[in-house]
């Protein structure tokens, strides 16, 4: 299309070998980050969301886990191929993530001040003064009162949203272009969730990078993000703008989801509905369509083979052999 | 004086020690010369003791070695104007004479930091509120509560600090022998010897506290070489992993399946020196065992956390987030096995020494001294007993301290 992407994933397997067998917690994906755009990742617990993340990152543990197959490719370099030392010069500097836990993901024996300070002096090379200078800088930025006081605070001094604007200003400090925030706001109250959305949207145009955001929560999905993409057992099920999306979900599964969820704009008459089943495992997946035995719509061919990634509309991608609508 | 009527809505103290406001005018300045005297006056008597302790060390050995210090500098500054004027025949600059102007900079310090401490603590103000709350102080506190340890802690102070005045304070220089006939074994209070002489007529006094030097430095680099070597090997244990855990886990335990003195005895057969140097090696060697055991357990728990995900993700280097970010979380245990293990340590070493197998004679050691007067404990216990009681003191204040550093550092006993 336009702009050339910021990260492309192409067809990622990241396994993990486990003492009942290899679980593919990541089997195939593939998506694309264009430059400012916010990408949104969602699906089921256990879907691969995490792995998906880490392995960007080059931060899945090995072993257990085991790169399988496929290319990340992030200006220029395929990062799955990148050596240990390659990969931590370009984590918090190049690329940033953002964790879900903002109560334990500070260390408490330092003050944030140092925390921040330390990847600029890791990545820039800087004094620790100018560092610290940076630091409060950043504080100020992620909107903390009186940052020149705060940098000499531990994270105990501070609450949970406080310490997720902390763990905000750590990820860009170094003016990452690309920042992976994995459920940034699933461990905060929804006042300070949407504080906390609202920051990432500013500093994202501020500073002009791509935010590759995974959630659980279809209205933090509509609210921040440009195209999403749903996962479904260590696959993409989905991949469309969010107005698309949102408008007309191709797969039974994403459409499910929507009917599983509670809309404060909907009607009170329409009815909450689960998707039966459970997801299956990674050590264990159906053959066919991972899906086919939770979906309504199942029939005879979807046991046989796996559904690819098709254009179900355009810009629009669906892997499924009967798409809504075309039943 | 400030009013004692309770202002309206004024806070009440809690119950039990009255808090009495800061001190105000003529008793600030009676304060801020005489440390001591405002802890006193606050009603601290326990601060007060401390600083008064401390003081009375000062003073008496300024009246003792004043002289002393006084021709230590002397001597240096003559020494430089010779060197500096390039003579011919400058003098060595001797090691008895450095340690002489390290022990009267030592006094000076001393002084220094008690009466900056006296002015300091003069304005304080009891019934501030404290400043910024961190971890450090919420451990002092806890400590401070504990009478033993405190004790403890101000012994060990006062013992180092007798190693470092040594030079002024010992009437003789320890392996100086008098005249054997005329003053061999004397009693203590004999005249020019306060703690008597033993069989080779040397002064039991200036022994006893060049040998402090020698047995306390020991106890302390040996148990610093323990608590460093175990910490660098358990944390390597426990984020390594796989056969590099189980190499060094392992020789551990085949360490720690020897007695420790067996396996002293047998290093210490391998060589035919006794140096200080190879003693503090050789305890050192053989003491990181538990440390090493209770990092690997901390660091084992810590590298699951959340944090240290977070600092590979900003890309910090697999030492750095080892030995910067988790060392440091694991320490508390570590500081308490450490004061402990000092304690330990001082024992083993006199234990080597009353052996015949510490530092070489004639240099005093503690042990050693005990072992010169063993056979003679009926005829002069003077020799073995004040030796004997300055370990147990020493051995007994570490601990103290290791248990009050336990207690405060387990917040599950912080109030
Ligand atoms: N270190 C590991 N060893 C073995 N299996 C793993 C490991 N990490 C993840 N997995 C497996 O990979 C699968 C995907 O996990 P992942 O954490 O990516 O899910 P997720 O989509 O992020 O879920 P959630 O929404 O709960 O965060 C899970 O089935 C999990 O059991
Ligand atoms: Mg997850």
């Amino acid at each position: 299309m336009s702009a050339a992407p910021v990260l492309e994933i192409r067809d990622l397997k990241t396994w993990f070998r486990t003492d009942r067998g290899v679980a593919r917690a990541v089997d195939g994906v593939s998506f694309e980050v264009l430059p400012g755009e916010t990408l949104g990742v969602v699906g089921e617990s256990g879907c691969g969301k995490s792995v998906t993340a880490l392995s960007v990152l080059g931060l899945v543990p090995k072993p257990p886990g085991i790169h399988a197959g496929g290319q990340i490719l992030f200006e220029g370099a395929d990062l799955a191929r990148l050596g240990e030392r390659e990969l931590e010069d370009i984590r918090g500097d190049r690329i940033s993530m953002i964790f879900q836990e903002p109560m334990t993901s500070l260390n408490p024996v330092f003050t944030v001040g140092d925390q921040i300070a330390e990847s600029v002096v890791r990545h820039r090379g800087v004094s620790r003064g100018e560092a610290m200078g940076v630091a409060v800088d950043m504080l100020q930025k992620v909107g903390i009162p009186s940052p020149e006081s705060r940098v000499r605070d531990y994270p105990h001094q501070m609450s949970g949203g406080m310490r997720q604007r902390v763990m905000i200003a750590m990820a860009l400090a170094c003016r990452p272009t690309l920042l992976v925030a994995d459920e940034p706001t699933t461990a905060l109250d929804v006042t300070i969730q949407a504080q906390i959305l609202e920051l990432l949207a500013q500093l994202q145009r501020d500073l002009h990078m791509s935010v590759l955001l995974i959630t659980h929560d279809l209205g933090v999905v509509e609210e921040v993000c440009d195209r999403v993409v749903v996962m479904y057992a260590g696959k993409v099920v989905e991949r469309a703008t969010v107005d698309d999306l949102f408008d007309r979900p191709l797969h039974p599964y994403t459409a499910g989801l929507f009917r599983s969820v509670p809309r404060a704009t909907g009607t009170r008459a329409a009815r909450l509905e689960v998707i039966p089943g459970v997801v299956p495992s990674p050590l264990d997946f159906p053959t066919g369509c991972r899906f086919r035995n939770r979906c309504p719509a199942a029939r005879g061919p979807c046991a046989e083979g796996e559904p690819p990634l098709v254009e179900g509309a355009a810009g629009h991608q669906v892997a499924c052999h009967y798409p809504e609508g075309t039943r | 004086m400030e009013s004692a009527g309770g202002a309206p809505g004024a806070v009440t103290p809690p119950q039990g020690a009255p808090r009495r406001g800061p001190l105000s005018g003529g008793a600030r300045a009676a304060a801020a010369a005489v440390p001591g005297l405002g802890p006193l006056l606050r009603g601290e008597p326990g601060v007060a003791a401390v600083a008064l302790i401390y003081l009375a060390a000062a003073l008496s050995t300024t009246a003792v070695g004043g002289g002393r210090a006084i021709e230590a500098v002397a001597d240096w500054a003559a020494w430089g104007a010779a060197r500096l004027a390039g003579g011919t025949a400058i003098p060595e600059w001797s090691r008895v004479r450095l340690d002489s102007l390290v022990a009267t900079l030592t006094l000076l310090a001393l002084y220094a930091g008690l009466w900056t401490w006296a002015v300091r603590d003069s304005r304080r103000d009891p019934t501030a509120p404290p400043a910024r709350d961190t971890e450090g102080r919420r451990i002092w506190r806890q400590f401070r509560r504990n009478p033993g340890a405190v004790g403890g802690l101000v012994l060990i102070g006062l013992l180092y600090l007798v190693t470092l005045l040594t030079p002024l304070l010992a009437p003789y220089l320890p392996e100086v022998q008098m005249d054997v006939v005329a003053n061999k074994l004397k009693p203590p209070g004999s005249e020019g010897f306060p703690l008597g002489t033993d069989e080779f007529a040397r002064d039991v006094l200036s022994r006893l506290m060049y040998g402090a030097r020698i047995s306390l430095s020991i106890g302390f680099i040996a148990a610093s070489l323990s608590v460093g070597l175990g910490t660098v090997l358990g944390a390597l244990a426990a984020w390594f992993g796989g056969w590099v855990d189980m190499a060094i886990m392992r020789f551990a335990d085949m360490l720690l399946s020897f007695p420790r003195l067996v396996l002293l005895l047998f290093l210490l057969a391998a060589f035919d020196t006794r140096s200080m140097y190879l003693i503090v090696t050789i305890l050192g060697v053989t003491g990181w065992m538990s440390v090493s055991r209770l990092v690997r357990a901390q660091i084992l728990s810590l590298r699951e956390q959340d944090f240290v995900q977070a600092a590979r993700a900003l890309g910090l280097p697999t030492g750095r987030i080892l030995f910067v970010h988790l060392v440091p979380n694991s320490l508390a245990p570590v500081i308490v096995a450490a004061s402990l293990i000092t304690g330990h340590t001082l024992l083993l070493d006199a234990g080597l020494s009353f052996l015949g197998l510490g530092v070489s004679p004639p240099t005093p050691t503690w042990g050693g001294m005990i072992s010169d007067g063993k056979d003679l404990l009926r005829q002069a216990w003077w020799i073995a007993v004040p030796p004997g009681l300055t370990i147990v003191v020493a051995a007994l204040s570490f601990n103290l301290v290791g248990d009050g550093l336990r207690d405060a550092l387990d917040p599950r006993l912080r109030t």
